[in-house]
């Protein structure tokens, strides 16, 4: 059994260690690109919203590279998310290709499981299962930690990508981390090396927060490096979510704070969506509220062209900014976005936020 | 308490059992005006871009009962059925009144009937929603009985071919027993079957007077509101579960219509940008074609200007689905690949 699995920003890291140190075979799909994307967008549903189509992409590059098992999260959410995998496996049937597919979440947990289980080599099946949790925590952590590192740093380094230079690296290396031991001493070696990158301490960045609908956020290369871009203008970014919890939430107790943290959300958002609509929409607008408390200097809300959830914040969240009076920026992807657009509409929300923050001294040192 | 119901969305499945009941609980009701394009760009303007064109039409309506009304009725139906699985509208469906409340300028206040009876039965949503204009439960719980009443009415009415407004006006002129004449249909030559939700089948602005073109070409329109519930549900069940239900009544009645020797082609009816639609389209052109030969055309309408479209497809898919019937009386079922065409047409 080869398993391949969709991408979403660098979750394939503790993903794939996860299933390596359980014993399994995995296939990793490139990382997604414009002809991958181009490609799931061709034989995806025209109006469908993007992270299908890329996934869709994904999986094709996964079989064509050998994998005979595709896996998915699924579930019956009332978006469109709970369907993916049913209609792109549907979708991929057609196209002549054969596999095996494992929607996690439709098919009960425990036929999921006795099929990973089944998978596995006879000998020490429990020993590897523990420690292939533990590596999928252990990598899962180690991710954030640099991604915040990244982001705390790109907006005052001196040399703008440095940051990113040195832990591109690292990541590579990480993929390949065969245990506990080496990723301990990656993080080490890591904390060393960008100690070394030099920083401009004069500088004060802009605190921006990044919320939306969640493929979009962690995804860089279909939301077009947008976070190491809003660092190269001098923007921190603070995501409202990232891989790990993304990650993490249907572990829960292997962190409360996430079921903590969520439930938070949605009592913060209940005035303005009272219900669950299936996406990330109270973190969307629980987000803007919170950003705003911390005296952050503006949010950026991005999501794919059609996405329902989003787009009913999309509605809200005026109405939500000028009441807590925080600046908003809204960025709409679909296949055919362009660098240069919004690099455009990211400059000059930079510009806006700058003006707004010399004009009152006070705030934005939250 | 004068309160404004918007003419969209839900309106043509529910509106006579919200009528019924606001009026017997003492208020007035009005509703607006038919879509034209003045409610459609009030409409587009006040939304985001990229939401589905039935919503843009909805605002328009909320919108257009400003200064109309007290207050306006949005309906927030979460769940419409309970049936051991998980079972939801479409996200904009549940979020309907947050958007009106949120992001209309302008609008008096909102009302929302909270629809949701996987959490609770509808007797109690409607004793909530009630308790805002009355306090004693007798004359709730009589205004809900005489709404559900009146309600299968009007579906019966449905069922048998009359639209919503006819069917409104049989309810209010003769009690719905009066003349049970069916609609001036021609005997078939040639059935057509209007796959769609009803807000988009019976918004004739929206969808540019199909059905009226339909019968015009000499086809029998047969529509989802047509079919006995229970045999969508049967049909439906042959597939795998969705948890939206009307799309997957949708499915359902896909299902029956693609298989039914008596229709002779499909128009999938999809509004601009539908969340839910995307996918089942495509399930449906995939899983349930396998077990059906009629031809199916899917036929998107979106707010831009520019009428010409729609007709010519329509039409030629209508030519198409003529001269398929009349190839296969001839040769007595050859079976043959259904030709497929689609469809993008504009308002
Ligand atoms: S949240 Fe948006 S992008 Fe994600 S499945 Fe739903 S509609 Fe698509
Ligand atoms: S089902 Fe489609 S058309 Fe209807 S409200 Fe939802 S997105 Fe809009």
């Amino acid at each position: 059994m080869k398993i391949t699995f969709p991408h979403m920003g660098r979750a394939y890291i503790p993903i794939q260690g996860l299933l390596e140190k359980a014993g399994l075979e995995t296939v990793v799909p490139a990382r997604p690109h414009r002809r991958g994307v181009e490609l799931g967008a061709r034989y995806a549903p025209e109006f469908v919203c993007l992270p299908f189509k890329s996934t869709l992409g994904d999986f094709i590059d996964g079989l064509e590279k050998g994998a005979d098992t595709l896996a998915m999260v699924c579930g019956m959410w009332a978006c469109r998310f709970g369907y993916y995998g049913r209609v792109q496996h549907q979708i991929l049937r057609d196209l002549g290709y054969e596999f095996d597919s494992i929607l996690i979440g439709k098919d009960d947990l425990m036929t999921v499981l006795r099929k990973f289980i089944s998978a596995m080599p006879k000998k020490k099946r429990l020993r590897r299962i523990v420690a292939a949790i533990v590596m999928f925590r252990a990598r899962a952590r180690l991710v954030d930690e640099w991604e915040w590192q990244a982001r705390r740093m790109r907006p005052v380094e001196r040399i703008s990508g440095s940051a990113d230079e040195v832990l591109s690296a690292f990541f590579t290396r990480l993929e390949t981390a065969p245990n506990l031991r080496s990723v301990r001493r990656l993080r080490r070696e890591a904390m060393k090396a960008l100690a070394k990158v030099p920083l401009r301490e004069d500088r004060r960045p802009l605190k921006v927060a990044l919320l939306g609908e969640v493929y979009m956020v962690l995804e860089p290369n279909l939301n077009l490096e947008l976070e190491r871009g809003m660092g190269e203008l001098g923007m921190e970014v603070h995501p409202v979510l990232t891989t790990y919890r993304w990650l993490l939430k249907p572990f829960r107790i292997l962190d409360p704070r996430i079921e903590l943290t969520e439930a938070w959300a949605r009592r913060v958002s209940r005035p303005y969506v009272r219900y669950v609509l299936g996406g990330e929409e109270h973190w969307t607008i629980a987000g803007t509220i919170q950003a705003a408390k911390r005296g952050y200097d503006g949010v950026v809300h991005v999501y794919p062209l059609t996405c329902m959830p989003e787009n009913i914040c999309r509605s809200i969240l005026p109405k939500v900014t000028e009441k807590y009076n925080i600046p908003l920026l809204d960025l709409c992807f679909d296949e055919h976005s362009s660098p240069v657009g919004i690099r455009t509409r990211l400059e000059a929300f930079g510009d806006l936020l700058e003006r707004r923050r010399s004009s009152t001294p006070a705030a934005g040192s939250g | 308490m004068k309160i404004g119901i918007p003419r969209g969305l839900m309106y043509y499945k529910y509106f006579p059992f919200w009528k019924t009941l606001l009026e017997d609980l003492g208020n007035e009701v009005v509703v607006s005006p038919h879509t034209s394009r003045r409610i459609l760009e009030a409409g587009v303007e006040s939304c985001v871009d990229d939401i589905c064109l039935a919503v843009k039409i909805f605002c328009g309506h909320v919108l257009a009962l400003r200064g109309q009304a007290d207050c306006i009725m949005v309906p927030r139906l979460v769940s419409v059925e309970k049936n051991g699985h998980d079972a939801f509208t479409c996200p904009k469906l549940i979020a309907l009144p947050d958007i009106a409340r949120h992001s209309l300028e302008g609008v008096p206040e909102i009302v929302e009937l909270v629809v949701d009876v996987q959490r609770r039965p509808l007797w109690n949503s409607v004793a909530r929603f009630a308790s805002n204009f009355t306090w004693n439960p007798l004359s709730i719980r009589r205004a809900y009985l005489h709404a559900l009443e009146v309600q299968d009415r009007y579906d019966a009415l449905l069922c048998k071919g009359f639209a919503p407004d006819q069917a409104m006006k049989q309810l209010e002129s003769s009690n719905g027993n009066g003349r049970d004449a069916p609609l001036p249909q021609e005997p078939p030559s040639l059935c057509v079957a209007l796959l769609s939700h009803p807000y988009l089948i019976f918004d004739d602005f929206l969808n540019q007077g199909l059905r009226g073109m339909l019968q015009r070409m000499g086809a029998r329109v047969l529509l989802p509101t047509m079919l006995d519930a229970n045999l969508i549900k049967r049909e439906a069940s042959c597939y795998e579960a969705l948890s939206w239900s009307y799309e997957r009544d949708l499915v359902g009645a896909a299902s029956y219509f693609l298989k039914n020797p008596e229709v002779d082609g499909v128009i999938f009816l999809i509004s601009f940008a539908c969340g839910p639609d995307s996918l089942v389209t495509e399930i449906v052109m995939r899983e349930v074609r396998r077990k059906g030969d009629n031809p199916i055309m899917p036929l998107v309408i979106d707010e831009h200007s520019g009428t010409a479209g729609l007709h010519t497809r329509v039409e030629a898919f209508v030519d198409m689905v003529e001269r398929r019937k009349t190839r296969q009386v001839g040769a007595e079922c050859v079976p043959q690949g259904a030709g497929e065409l689609s469809g993008r047409a504009s308002l």
